[in-house]
């Protein structure tokens, strides 16, 4: 499922009965919307960290900081 | 026989992940204090290390999420977050066997489910990467994430149940807990900790006090130590499998650059119970 989402994201989230915003917020791996619609930050930190992103910039953009 | 050791160690990803972002005032307690644990271990001469760790989504979901999974498997591998942890993926060698016989022993008081494919995320993986343990793991995963996990009572439980079991064995067994103490993990509060939480907290687990803990309101847990403080529970597991014993601490410090109380710590279970 992670290497999918990696992989062919769009694909993926097509096979999910999704709100349009949920929809957009996962396309664009928009963290911040993610995590306040319910996304456990468990899940999003360690995506943070494989998408290059490190983890204070990750910390600024959950708190609507953009680093 | 056979509990030869009964440790407790906090796993904060960053620990690894970010080695040099906390002032080294901080993190090197943290750092020496694994040292001690590894030379402890090694003097335990351990056959086996059964280690009791949190789920972090590396093996079950929301569409099951057991309380107590068990792997039974000779084989597994990890981290699955490897680059949150920067910790290269490896094999871990198990012991199914064993891993059997103590579903079997714990089954007569603990409900478990079990596991011929496990992964491992870093609350294993962390620890035994820094103990550069190489020894077969019968690793316990407990939900401390989601859904409803175990209330602390059952989580001791659990912990009585594994001794039950293991003191009818020839092998020599250490028992690590990881996790906790207080955090806020990868969300906008990290960096916040519950230093008051986790004093109090390690004060009763080092003094055979654990039983005060096992009631503590749900609500009163996560305001203090946030939601990862539910991964006490694997330290109760600890406290209730060495059945009472002192412990010393190696290390407690706050380091807010891995957002977590960071604590390592041993109960002594005595020459007598060898």
């Amino acid at each position: 499922m992670f290497d999918r989402f990696l992989s062919e994201r769009e694909k993926l989230i097509a096979e999910y009965r999704l709100t349009e915003e949920e929809r957009r917020a996962l396309l664009e791996i928009d963290f911040r919307s993610l995590y306040e619609m319910g996304v456990h930050s468990l899940l999003l930190g360690p995506l943070a960290a494989t998408l290059g992103l490190s983890f204070p910039d990750y910390l600024a953009i959950l708190r609507g900081n953009q680093p | 026989m056979s509990l030869v050791g009964a440790f407790a160690a906090s796993h904060a990803p960053g620990i690894t992940g970010r080695p040099s972002l906390p002032r080294v005032s901080e993190s090197e307690p943290i750092f020496r204090a694994y040292e001690d644990l590894r030379s402890r271990l090694e003097a335990a001469r351990p056959d086996v290390l059964v280690v009791i760790s949190p789920e972090h989504w590396a093996n079950f979901f929301l569409d099951n999420m057991p309380s107590f999974c068990i792997g039974i498997g000779d084989e597994f591998s990890g981290p699955t977050d490897e680059k949150f942890v920067n910790i290269p993926r490896r094999s871990v060698r198990g012991n199914a066997r064993l891993a059997r016989a103590l579903v079997e022993g714990i089954a007569e008081d603990v409900d478990l489910s079990t596991s011929q494919e496990m992964a491992f995320d870093h609350g294993v993986m962390l620890p035994l990467h820094l103990l550069r343990a190489e020894l077969p793991v019968i690793p316990i995963i407990v939900n401390c994430l989601a859904g409803i996990p175990a209330p602390l009572h059952r989580c001791h439980a659990l912990g009585v149940a594994l001794r039950r079991t293991m003191d009818r064995w020839p092998e020599r067994v250490v028992l690590l807990g990881t996790g906790g103490l207080s955090h806020w993990p990868a969300m906008p509060e990290s960096g916040q900790i519950g230093v008051d939480f986790d004093r109090r907290f390690l004060d009763a687990f080092l003094n055979g006090r654990i039983e005060s803990f096992l009631h503590y309101p749900k609500e009163k847990l996560e305001a203090e130590a946030g939601p990862g403080g539910h991964e006490i529970r694997t330290w109760i597991t600890v406290a209730a499998a060495a059945a009472g014993a002192r412990g010393s601490l190696l290390a407690y410090q706050p380091v807010q650059a891995w957002s977590t109380g960071c604590a390592v710590a041993v109960l002594e279970i005595g020459e007598a119970a060898r």
